[in-house]
């Protein structure tokens, strides 16, 4: 870390992550039939906004959670290789993918305290929605970490993008890669498992933020979105290698705009997991993941297990 | 205030105003004229809902509200956040007119107190709002909880402005965590209830108009929106001959709908509120009827319809009470508001 060299990726990571988290709402607005410039508009509208308290809140507690998440998504990004030049990764960690979703979880405290602190029957109903959803999705997104770090016998996530040779492990181990894909929307509570933001609670979570306590919260959750995609790349999609089309590397190119590519691709198939879905009850979506995700996740990691053993 | 720098800004961003509607219970058509064609303009101009005061630049009173109301439409007044407006309107003519007059106001200065100088459309007693509907609720500790154990009960008025929601109703509710124990209606300003017997209200929507309405409703709180989108273009325009029997097929077909609906019930105590026992039955057979000669969907009554939500997830007593789409022009209540015991429980968090 003394090395300044070392510290501008990660200096440069928080706009970046902001940037694409933005190209991200704005293809999202354009698959729900909006204007690609909504979420710019709708950025400058929250920050031109009053911000708002309620009766016998707890604000600090709520800005905490709201700013916590933000951050989070910067920190889970910071281990992901995104092909920079050295490792690869702003921070190079050789337990990563620990990190990471410890980062992720940070969400969970971010919502339930944003739903907690205004003190309101809504908003804490949607707070309490993460407990159900995060029960749900993390066993089988764990699984579906640990399945690639099985397979290249390690936890470090260049070392697992390094050893998807000739065949990525997305098409190795389909099913994790999809259980991957489900749960990084469910982690960000968004599209299919907004609940906790739900409409029903007239915004959930959200419901009496206002200003940029709101941008914080929407802008955190497509921040994330966007980081969690990023790590689908090294550990399903051969990290910054060419596609492994015909023989060895029959397309050049910076590693870094093949990371760029395929995320773009993971987010495409995550806008389309939203047309595809209505919003899940978390009562549905608890039976879904206990009855369905999780043995999937588990038979998973058991074939990757014994072949790797074998 | 709004410093001068915002000003471009707000001219940006008032171009698109999220709009907290709302509006009374519809006792009669002009009243239901007046909701209809304020939801049409709201799509026409793709200006989105507001879901919560909090997220509402635009508040707008679709229709002549009265005193209960107009208390209500106060104290959702004095929490939308700076710059807002706010804009009433008792006919459909004028919908249009203030809503500009109110969006070009929103673009000029966006502070709230000259509200009332700006025209005769805006409502003129903002100073004297109060926030008393959003008072701390009290928690207290329920006995009767179904596992035995004294569980926190909070006591909470649900409505009249949210999502989807019926107009004008409000449902006094005990909530222990998300669960409803208990579930009383009341109509703002519409004292009932008045059976549906006798002579049937005469209203100019026909079957197919209040299955569409419905479906909106259900299809927008389960997060179907393109569903919800399509349903009210078809609600709101003259669909061409067989638009309407293809739409119902494919929701009724709709797995993916079928499943997140599953498992709600809508008759958990004696009252039977509609004939379907269930929300997915409910929802398919609304779909199934579009476009048929089918008598229209049976509307419960207010109270009928919040006693079925009793026992049930409040994210499923709102897709219970919009799939049974109670008809509030029937009126329900008054219901005493519940008042905190003096005596203060701990409160276990």
């Amino acid at each position: 870390m003394a090395d300044p060299a070392t510290l501008l990726p990660l200096l440069l990571l928080a706009p970046a992550l902001v940037v694409v988290a933005g190209l991200a709402a704005a293809a999202g607005a354009v698959t729900t039939g909006g204007r690609p410039g909504t979420p710019a508009v709708e950025t400058l509208r929250l920050l031109t906004k009053q911000r708002r308290r309620t009766p016998a809140d707890d604000p600090l507690l709520a800005r905490i959670g709201l700013t916590v998440l933000p951050v989070a998504a910067v920190l889970a990004l910071a281990v992901v290789p995104l092909g920079l030049p050295g490792t690869g990764a702003p921070v190079d960690l050789d337990v990563g993918l620990v990190w990471f979703n410890a980062m992720e979880v940070l969400a969970w405290f971010a919502v339930w305290t944003a739903g907690w602190g205004p003190n309101a029957a809504t908003a804490l109903v949607g707070g309490y929605r993460v407990l159900p959803l995060g029960l749900a999705y993390e066993l089988p997104h764990m699984l579906a970490i640990t399945t690639p770090a099985i397979a290249a016998g390690s936890l470090d996530p260049a070392t697992v993008a390094d050893a998807q040779h000739g065949l990525w492990y997305a098409v190795w181990m389909p099913v994790a890669f999809l259980l991957y894909l489900v749960s990084t929307a469910a982690m960000a509570f968004w599209g299919p498992f907004a609940a906790p933001l739900g409409r029903d609670l007239a915004g959930g979570a959200a419901a009496e933020h206002a200003g940029l306590d709101r941008l914080l919260l929407r802008a955190g959750r497509w921040m994330l979105l966007v980081a969690a995609a990023a790590m689908a790349v090294p550990l399903f999609l051969g990290g910054g290698a060419p596609p492994p089309i015909t023989g060895p590397d029959p397309f050049g190119g910076p590693p870094w705009l093949w990371v760029g590519i395929k995320l773009l691709v993971v987010l495409a198939l995550l806008l389309g997991l939203r047309r595809l879905m209505p919003v899940l009850r978390m009562e549905r979506f608890a039976t879904l993941a206990w009855t369905v995700l999780i043995p999937l996740a588990v038979a998973q990691a058991l074939v990757v297990t014994v072949v790797v053993l074998l | 205030m709004v410093v001068s720098l915002a000003r471009p800004l707000l001219r940006l961003t008032a171009r698109r105003p999220h709009v907290l509607t709302i509006a009374p219970a519809p006792t009669s058509d002009d009243l239901l004229a007046v909701r209809l064609a304020a939801e049409i303009e709201l799509a026409r101009r793709g200006w989105p809902t507001a879901d919560s005061p909090a997220d509402a630049d635009l508040v707008r009173v679709a229709g002549e509200v009265g005193p209960r109301m107009a208390r209500v439409v106060r104290a959702v007044w004095a929490t939308v956040p700076a710059p807002r407006g706010l804009v009433s309107v008792d006919s459909v003519g004028e919908l249009p007119e203030a809503l500009d007059a109110a969006v070009a106001w929103l673009a000029r200065d966006g502070a709230d107190a000259s509200v009332a100088s700006d025209g005769p459309s805006l409502t003129p007693d903002v100073r004297t709002a109060s926030s008393s509907h959003v008072a701390p609720a009290m928690a207290d500790l329920a006995d009767a909880d179904r596992d035995g154990l004294a569980l926190d009960a909070l006591h909470v008025a649900l409505g009249p402005v949210l999502p989807h929601w019926p107009a004008g109703l409000v449902v006094h509710a005990t909530l222990a965590g998300d669960l409803v124990t208990d579930a009383r209606a009341e109509v703002l300003d519409v004292p009932g209830p008045r059976e549906p017997t006798g002579p049937r209200r005469r209203t100019p929507r026909g079957p197919d108009h209040l299955r569409l309405d419905a479906l909106v409703r259900v299809l927008g709180l389960a997060g179907a929106d393109r569903a919800a989108a399509r349903a009210r273009t078809l609600r709101d325009g003259v669909p061409v001959p067989g638009e309407l029997p293809a739409f119902g097929r494919r929701l009724a077909r709709s797995r993916t709908l079928a499943w997140t609906l599953r498992g709600i019930p809508l008759s958990a105590t004696d009252h039977v509120p509609v004939p379907e026992p269930t929300v997915e039955a409910r929802v398919r057979a609304l779909a199934a009827g579009l476009g048929g000669s089918l008598a229209p969907p049976v509307r419960p009554a207010p109270h009928r319809a919040a006693a079925a939500l009793v026992g049930l997830e409040l994210g499923a007593a709102r897709l219970a009470l919009a799939a049974m789409d109670p008809d509030t022009g029937l009126g329900a209540g008054p219901v005493d508001a519940h008042r905190p015991a003096a005596a203060h429980h701990e409160h276990h968090g």
